[in-house]
C-alpha cells in the first residue's frame, strides 16, 4: 500500500526536469511572443499539466488511496464553483435599480413606489 | 501521553488537558459562558425594542450605536462561540473517540492547541467590548462598505481620528476561531477515519459521527474564501487598500460572495450535528432502529455538496444579477429534498416504537418539530421574488431563529441531557429537566411567533426604533414586541433552571451505571465517567449502531460490542 | 470496509491505527491542504474576477518582473527535488542525509524570499505600492500570503531537520515535504497569473 511506497529518485529527477522544462517554455513564450491571450492560454494549459505532474509525482497522489484525489478535486471544484457563480455579480456595473460610474450609466427606470 | 494511562492531576485535567473528554468539557463550559453573554446582549436590544423610551435596567440608555453593537455581537457570539463549540467541538471531542472505540483523538496536543486558540479568540472578542469606540457594530455579516473604511466604522467616529479597533478585534477573533475549528475539524476527521476499532466500518458508526464529520469537512472546505476575504477586509481597514471600496476600484459585493460562500455551509455545519444527535437519541427511547440509515447518510453527503452552490440566496437584495438569482432560487429549493428525507427519517424512527418521553427524547422530538417550522418558512425566503419582501424584516429573523435555535439549543440540551450520565457519571434531575424543557419550548415560540407577524407587518430588522415610522407605531405592533421581549426574559430565566440542574447534578446527582439507557453504541461500553484511556480492553464491533428490538434477541437491545 | 486490519507500527515503534492506510499525520495534512486550496482559491478567484472586469489592469500588470518570477519558480521547483531526496533518505532511515537535504531546501526557500524582497523594494521604489491601485493591492496580498506560507514552511522544515538529524520522527520529513510541495504548487499558478497573463 501507500505507506511504504519507495521514492524513485530517478523518476523524481525526470519529473523535476519536466517541470523546469515546461516552466522555461512558458517563460520564453511570454518573453518572445508577448503577453497576449494566445500565450496566456498556452501558459495556463501548461500550468494545469504541471499541477497534475506535481500532484501525482511529488505529492505522490499516484500511490495514495483514491479518496485523496477526491479531496483535491472537490477543493478545486469548489473554487471553480465560487468563480463561476459569483463572476456575474462581482464588478457588475449595472443592476436592477442602480448603476455605477456616471459615464457608463444608461437611462434607468425610476424606482417604483409600492 | 503514550500508552501509560496514569490518572491526571488537577492541572493536567482541567487547565491544560490532553484527554479528549476534558478538552470537550472546556469547550462546553466556555460555550455555556458565552451563551450567557449572548443571552445578555439579546436582553439589551429586546428591552430597547419593547420599551424604547425607558432606560434598560443594568445597562442604562441604549443609543443607536450601542444597539447595533449589541445586535452584531449577539449574532457573532451565538453562532461562532456558542453553536459551533457546543455542537461540534464539545460533543465532537467527547463522542468521537468513545463512539469509535479509541482511547483518545489522533492528535491530543493539536486538540489542546485548538481549544487554547478558541479561548484566546473568545477573550479577544470579549475585550472588544471595552476598547474605545466599542465593539464591532456593522452586523455579524460584516458587510463593506459599512465595515471597511479605515477611520469611520458604522456610526462611530473616533474623536482623535484613530482606527476604530472594535471591528479589527472582531476580525482577529473570528479568524482565530476559524483557525481553531479548522484544526479541530481536521483532528476529528483524521481520528474518525483512522482510529476506528476492529469491525467499526464507516457504516457501523452512529449518525452523530457522520454528521459531525460531514460538518467538519464542509467547514474546512468552505471557510477558505472567507479567510481570504477577512484578510482583504483587514487590509482595507488597516492599510487603506480598496478591495471592497468602490471609490478606489474595489467591489463590496465581492465580500458578500466570499462571506456567504462560507456563511451558508456554516448553517449546515451547525445543523448537521444536532440532527445527528437527534438520530442517535430517538432510537434509544423508541427502542427501534433508526429509519433509513444509509439513505440519510447519502442524502447528507448530497446536502453537504449542495450547500456550496446555494449561497447567494442571502444576497437577493444586494442587486445581484436576476438570472443568477433564478439559479440560486432553484438550488435553494432543492435543498429541501435532503432535509425532507432527514426529517421524515427521524419521524419514521418513532413509528411503531415503544416511546419513552425522557428529557433527551423530549428535546429531540421538539427539536425536529421546531426545525420543521424554520424549514417551511425558509421556502418563502429562498424564492427570490418573495424574498424581496420577506428579507430584512423580522420575518427573516424569526425564520433564522427557528432553524438555528432548535439546532443549537435543542440539539445541545438533547445531547447534554442524554450523555450527561456518561460524561459525569451522574444523573440529571428528571423533574427539573422536564420543567426546563417545557418552559423553554413555550417561551421560545412566544418570542418568535410574534416576530413572524411584526416582520410581515413590515418592521425592519436593523432599525432600533421602529416607532419612528408612523405605520409601524401601532398598539398591535407594540404589543407583539412586548410579548416577544417578555418571553425572552422568561427564556433567559428558564435557563437558570438548567444551570442549577447541571451544576447540582454534576456535584451530587445520583450515580449512573455504565449503560443506564440500555443503549447500543460503543460509548456505553466504557465506565461512567470514562477513565483516562476510556476502555479497559480493545473492543470489537459486531453490528450496526441502532440495533434495538432485534427479533429473536434475548433483550430489546443488541450492543455493538457484544457478539 | 467492515474487516479492518488497523494496527500498524510506525517508524518510532509506536503502534497506531490507520484504517485508511495513510498515517494520521499525512491524512491530517491532506485535509489541511484541502482547506488551503480554498484559501488561495478565494484570493485568486477574487483577483481573476477583478482582472477580467478591468482591462486597464493590463497597464499595471505590465510592470511585474517576469524574469524574477521565473527565477523564483525554478528555485522552488529545485527545492522540491531536494525535499523528495530528503524523503528518500528518511525511507532509508538516513536521518543525517535527510537533514542535509532539508537544509538545502530551507536555503532555497530563503533565497526565494531574498529575491522576492529585492523585487518588492524595486517595485515600491518605482512607486508601485499597495495603495497605487487594486491590482497592486492584490499583487502584494497574493504574493505576501504565499510568502508567509514559505516562511511557515521554512520554520517547519528547520524543526523537522533538527529531529531528523538525530534520526527521530522521520515520518515528519514526508509530511512537511507535502506542505512544501503545496506551497510550490501555489506559485505555479501565481506565476502565470501575475507575471505572464498580462
Amino acid at each position: 500500500m501507500a505507506i511504504d511506497a519507495k521514492v524513485d529518485l530517478k523518476k523524481a529527477r525526470m519529473t523535476w526536469a519536466m517541470l523546469v522544462g515546461t516552466m522555461t517554455i512558458s517563460y520564453l513564450a511570454a518573453k518572445f511572443m508577448g503577453h497576449g491571450s494566445t500565450v496566456s492560454t498556452v501558459v495556463f494549459s501548461i500550468m494545469v499539466v504541471q499541477w497534475l505532474i506535481l500532484a501525482s509525482q511529488f505529492l505522490h497522489l499516484n500511490v495514495e488511496p483514491k479518496f485523496v484525489w477526491g479531496l483535491w478535486i472537490s477543493s478545486v471544484f469548489f473554487v471553480a464553483v465560487l468563480f463561476i457563480l459569483s463572476y456575474f455579480d462581482v464588478w457588475n456595473h449595472q443592476g436592477i435599480n442602480w448603476c455605477r460610474g456616471a459615464a457608463d450609466c444608461v437611462q434607468l427606470n425610476e424606482p417604483k413606489s409600492f | 501521553m503514550g500508552s501509560s494511562h496514569h490518572e491526571p492531576t488537577f492541572t493536567e485535567k482541567y487547565i491544560f488537558p490532553l484527554d479528549h473528554k476534558n478538552i470537550g468539557l472546556q469547550y462546553l463550559l466556555t460555550a455555556m459562558f458565552m451563551a450567557c453573554v449572548g443571552g445578555f446582549l439579546a436582553y439589551v436590544f429586546r428591552m430597547k425594542l419593547a420599551w424604547a423610551d425607558a432606560p434598560v435596567p443594568l445597562v442604562g440608555d441604549v443609543d443607536g450605536g450601542l444597539y447595533n453593537s449589541m445586535v452584531t455581537m449577539h449574532g457573532t457570539v451565538m453562532i461562532f462561540w456558542v453553536a459551533m463549540p457546543t455542537l461540534i467541538a464539545a460533543f465532537g471531542n467527547f463522542l468521537i473517540p468513545l463512539m469509535i472505540g479509541a482511547d483518545d483523538m489522533a492528535f491530543p496536543r493539536l486538540n489542546r492547541l485548538s481549544y487554547q486558540i478558541f479561548l484566546l479568540s473568545a477573550i479577544i472578542l470579549i475585550a472588544s467590548f471595552f476598547v474605545p469606540g466599542g465593539s464591532a457594530s456593522g452586523a455579524w455579516t460584516f458587510y463593506p462598505p459599512l465595515n471597511s473604511s479605515k477611520i469611520v466604522d458604522g456610526v462611530v467616529e473616533m474623536h482623535n481620528g484613530g482606527v476604530y479597533w472594535g471591528g479589527n478585534l472582531w476580525i482577529l477573533a473570528v479568524a482565530l476561531e476559524f483557525a481553531s475549528f479548522l484544526l479541530g475539524g481536521i483532528n476529528f476527521m483524521t481520528t474518525t477515519l483512522n482510529l476506528r476499532t476492529k469491525g467499526m466500518g464507516l457504516f457501523q458508526m452512529p449518525m452523530s459521527l457522520w454528521m459531525i464529520n460531514i460538518a467538519s469537512l464542509v467547514f474546512a472546505l468552505s471557510v477558505g474564501p472567507l479567510v481570504a476575504g477577512a484578510i482583504m477586509m483587514l487590509s482595507d481597514r488597516m492599510v487603506g487598500t480598496g478591495f471592497f471600496n468602490p471609490e478606489l476600484g474595489g467591489d463590496p459585493v465581492l465580500f458578500q460572495h466570499l462571506f456567504w460562500f462560507f456563511g451558508h455551509p456554516e448553517v449546515y455545519v451547525v445543523l448537521l450535528p444536532a440532527l445527528g444527535f437527534f438520530a442517535d437519541i430517538i432510537p434509544v427511547f423508541a427502542r427501534k432502529p433508526f429509519f433509513g440509515y444509509r439513505i440519510v447518510v447519502y442524502f447528507t453527503l448530497f446536502l453537504g455538496a449542495l450547500s456550496f452552490i446555494v449561497w447567494a440566496h442571502h444576497q437577493f437584495q444586494a442587486g445581484i444579477d436576476p438570472r443568477m438569482a433564478n439559479y440560486f432560487t432553484i438550488t435553494t429549493i432543492i435543498i429541501s429534498i435532503p432535509f425532507g428525507v432527514m426529517l421524515f427519517a427521524l419521524i419514521l424512527s418513532l413509528y411503531g416504537g415503544s416511546i419513552r418521553f425522557t428529557v433527551p427524547m423530549l428535546w429531540a422530538i421538539s427539536g425536529v418539530a421546531e426545525f420543521l417550522v424554520g424549514g417551511i418558512t425558509g421556502i418563502h425566503l429562498g424564492t427570490s421574488a418573495s424574498d424581496i419582501y420577506f428579507h430584512d424584516n423580522y420575518f427573516v429573523v424569526a425564520h433564522f431563529h427557528y432553524t438555528l435555535f432548535p439546532a443549537t439549543f435543542f440539539g445541545a440540551f438533547a445531547a447534554i441531557t442524554f450523555w450527561f450520565p456518561k460524561w459525569f457519571g451522574r444523573h440529571l434531575n428528571e423533574g427539573l429537566g422536564k420543567l426546563h424543557w417545557m418552559l423553554t419550548v413555550v417561551f421560545f415560540n412566544g418570542i418568535f411567533i410574534p416576530l413572524f407577524i411584526t416582520g410581515l407587518n413590515g418592521q425592519h430588522r436593523r432599525i432600533y426604533d421602529y416607532k419612528a415610522w408612523d405605520e409601524m407605531n401601532t398598539p398591535a405592533q407594540h404589543n407583539l414586541n412586548v410579548i416577544a421581549t417578555i418571553c425572552l426574559l422568561g427564556l433567559l430565566a428558564t435557563q437558570l433552571v438548567f444551570l442549577l440542574n447541571f451544576f447540582r447534578s454534576w456535584a451530587s446527582g445520583p450515580k449512573a451505571t455504565a449503560n443506564p439507557y440500555n443503549a447500543t453504541t460503543l460509548e456505553w461500553a466504557a465506565a461512567s465517567p470514562p477513565p483516562h484511556g476510556n476502555f479497559d480492553k480493545v473492543l470489537t464491533v459486531y453490528r450496526g449502531p441502532h440495533e434495538y428490538s432485534v427479533p429473536g434477541a434475548k433483550e430489546d437491545f443488541s450492543p455493538q460490542w457484544i457478539q | 470496509m467492515s474487516a479492518l486490519t488497523n494496527d500498524m507500527r510506525t517508524a518510532t515503534g509506536v503502534i497506531t491505527r490507520s484504517n485508511t492506510g495513510i498515517p494520521s499525520s499525512r491524512l491530517a495534512m491532506w485535509f489541511l491542504l484541502g482547506g488551503e486550496v480554498l484559501i488561495f482559491g478565494g484570493l485568486l478567484v477574487s483577483y481573476m474576477m477583478g482582472r477580467l472586469a478591468h482591462p486597464e489592469w493590463a497597464e499595471e500588470a505590465h510592470h511585474t518582473a517576469t524574469t524574477i518570477g521565473f527565477i523564483n519558480a525554478i528555485i522552488l521547483l529545485t527545492s522540491d527535488l531536494f525535499v523528495v531526496m530528503a524523503h528518500a533518505d528518511a525511507q532509508r532511515k538516513d536521518g543525517a542525509s535527510a537533514a542535509k537535504n532539508i537544509m538545502i531546501t530551507v536555503a532555497l526557500g530563503l533565497a526565494f524570499l531574498v529575491i522576492k524582497g529585492f523585487e518588492y523594494s524595486h517595485e515600491i521604489s518605482a512607486g508601485l505600492t499597495i495603495h497605487k491601485s487594486v491590482f497592486w493591492a492584490y499583487y502584494y496580498l497574493i504574493t505576501g500570503i504565499h510568502g508567509s506560507h514559505i516562511v511557515v514552511g521554512i520554520i517547519a522544515l528547520t524543526l523537522v531537520a533538527r529531529t531528523a538529524k538525530r534520526g527521530e520522527q522521520l515520518q515528519r520529513v514526508e509530511t512537511a515535504g507535502i506542505y512544501w510541495h503545496f506551497v510550490d504548487m501555489v506559485w505555479l499558478i501565481v506565476f502565470p497569473l501575475l507575471y505572464i497573463a498580462k
